[in-house]
């Protein structure tokens, strides 16, 4: 990476983490969904032990998904709003520097209701996590990248769409579908007693579909920038 | 640059034109005022010229570079003042020029932040936000915006939209001066009374077309050239 290219990332990630740290919009708003939605899952589906091992992978990722949703959707709102993004599109390098920048403050704010969510999940569900942390960390990394690496890209391409806030979930979810599967197995595997063999199968699945959507978002961000100025 | 040459340009939406075969020459040094009236193509013109928007027909040189190869390559050389300001309401003046700055991988960009900030006239104001200012300070924020990378080709659409006297007369001070180091302006207003002393030559638009083309001496020529041809 060139090192303009370095800067006009790290300009991108101080200005937007600044701005949040004023407004707080996007995390409280995805801490408070993804709390809220873990209430509800917790009270419609605990039952026993045995259950908590097949229903806990399934509502940690459908909450990441959908708390996900919400910080990502939001991405190019305030460059949209302000008109800055064709200033921006004057500035050279921004094609891979905006997207570098945006990617990363999105794995920040969903690390941000992750750190949140995770935990609280683990208790309510009275989940044994001793010494499993780290795989998990490793699962929730790997997901979480694949997702913003993919919701930054669709974002940015339906920024002025009239429907985006419709229409980012619509293309994202679909496309998301080997990357949640691959989250969801690998974390029932991480909850067996004995050590699931297939989870590392599921987790090289995980790191193929990231090396996938970031290449695929470097190589398309470009092209989403000039059709939106 | 020394010269942006417009040959023929078009620009359509559909059936409708909205540049309709403009030629014209851009100098160096020089400020060209763009007026006709709402609709006219002014906005598109200063589009293509600083390529946000791609002529249908006809062709932009920028010295010997294309459209094309200009908008891939120099588009650093533009600087840009459009209707809206182009700026985070949400940061301080001082913040919005300083992430400009570090964007335009200038050297020292605080600095140079404070610096146009003072050139402006937002000293005072450079740690407040900017949705605290008035219509003039986020004019005068947007000039300094457009202005701190020391562009080549500096395109204002109204740029003196919201400044008072004192406002105007520091602006076109700071027109000057770009002029003077050879920087191409362009600009388009509504103002005409303005426009006397402060261009060196006023190309007025009807209908996509460009219809007339002058140098006039104070605003009385100016309003008269418009009522004939606009």
């Amino acid at each position: 990476m060139k090192s303009s290219t370095l800067k006009q990332t790290l300009a991108i990630i101080k200005k937007d983490l600044r701005r949040e740290l004023r407004s707080r919009e996007i995390t409280i708003t995805t801490v408070s969904f993804s709390v809220l939605l873990m209430v509800v899952f917790t009270f419609s589906f605990y039952q026993n032990d045995d259950s908590v091992r097949q229903i806990f992978p399934g509502i940690l990722w459908v909450s990441i998904v959908f708390a996900g949703t919400l910080a990502i959707a939001r991405t190019f709102a305030d460059e949209r709003d302000s008109g800055c993004l064709r200033a921006l599109a004057l500035i050279p390098g921004t094609n891979m520097s905006l997207y570098l920048g945006k990617l990363v403050t999105n794995l920040f704010f969903m690390a941000i209701f992750e750190l949140a969510l995770v935990p609280l999940l683990v208790v309510a569900f009275d989940i044994d996590m001793a010494g499993k942390y780290a795989t998990l960390a490793l699962i929730l990394m790997g997901g979480t990248i694949g997702f913003a690496a993919l919701g930054t890209l669709l974002s940015a391409m339906l920024v002025h769409h009239k429907l985006r806030e419709v229409l980012v979930p619509l293309l994202l979810y679909p496309l998301l579908v080997p990357l949640l599967i691959g989250g969801v197995k690998a974390t029932s595997g991480l909850l067996e007693p004995e050590p699931d063999p297939s989870m590392q199968g599921w987790l090289r699945l995980i790191w193929a579909m990231d090396a996938i959507f970031l290449v695929a978002g470097q190589a398309l961000f470009g092209k989403v920038l000039e059709a939106i100025e | 640059m020394k010269r942006v040459h417009l040959e023929q340009v078009s620009r359509h939406f559909g059936r409708y034109f909205a540049l309709h075969r403009v030629s014209m020459n851009l100098d160096a040094g020089t400020l060209t005022a763009i007026v006709g009236a709402n609709g006219a193509g002014k906005t598109t013109l200063l589009n293509i010229l600083a390529t946000l928007d791609r002529p249908s027909s006809g062709e932009v040189l920028y010295d010997k570079y294309s459209w094309k190869v200009f908008s891939k390559q120099a588009r650093h050389l533009v600087g840009w003042v459009s209707h809206a300001p182009l700026v985070y309401e949400d940061l301080s003046g001082l913040e919005n020029l300083h992430f400009y700055a570090s964007m335009y991988g200038l050297d020292a960009p605080e600095d140079k932040a404070r610096e146009w900030l003072h050139r402006v006239g937002l000293a005072d104001a450079m740690e407040h936000r900017v949705d605290t200012y008035s219509r003039g300070m986020v004019q005068r924020l947007t000039i300094a915006r457009a202005l701190m990378h020391s562009p080549e080709l500096l395109l204002l659409d109204e740029p003196l939209t919201g400044l008072d006297r004192e406002g105007r007369s520091d602006i076109a001070a700071l027109f000057d001066e770009q002029r003077a180091r050879g920087c191409i302006l362009v600009m388009t207003t509504h103002d005409l009374h303005t426009l006397g002393g402060l261009c060196d030559r006023m190309v007025i638009m009807r209908k996509g077309k460009l219809v007339h083309d002058s140098s006039p001496e104070n605003a009385e020529q100016v309003i008269r050239a418009y009522e004939e041809h606009a």
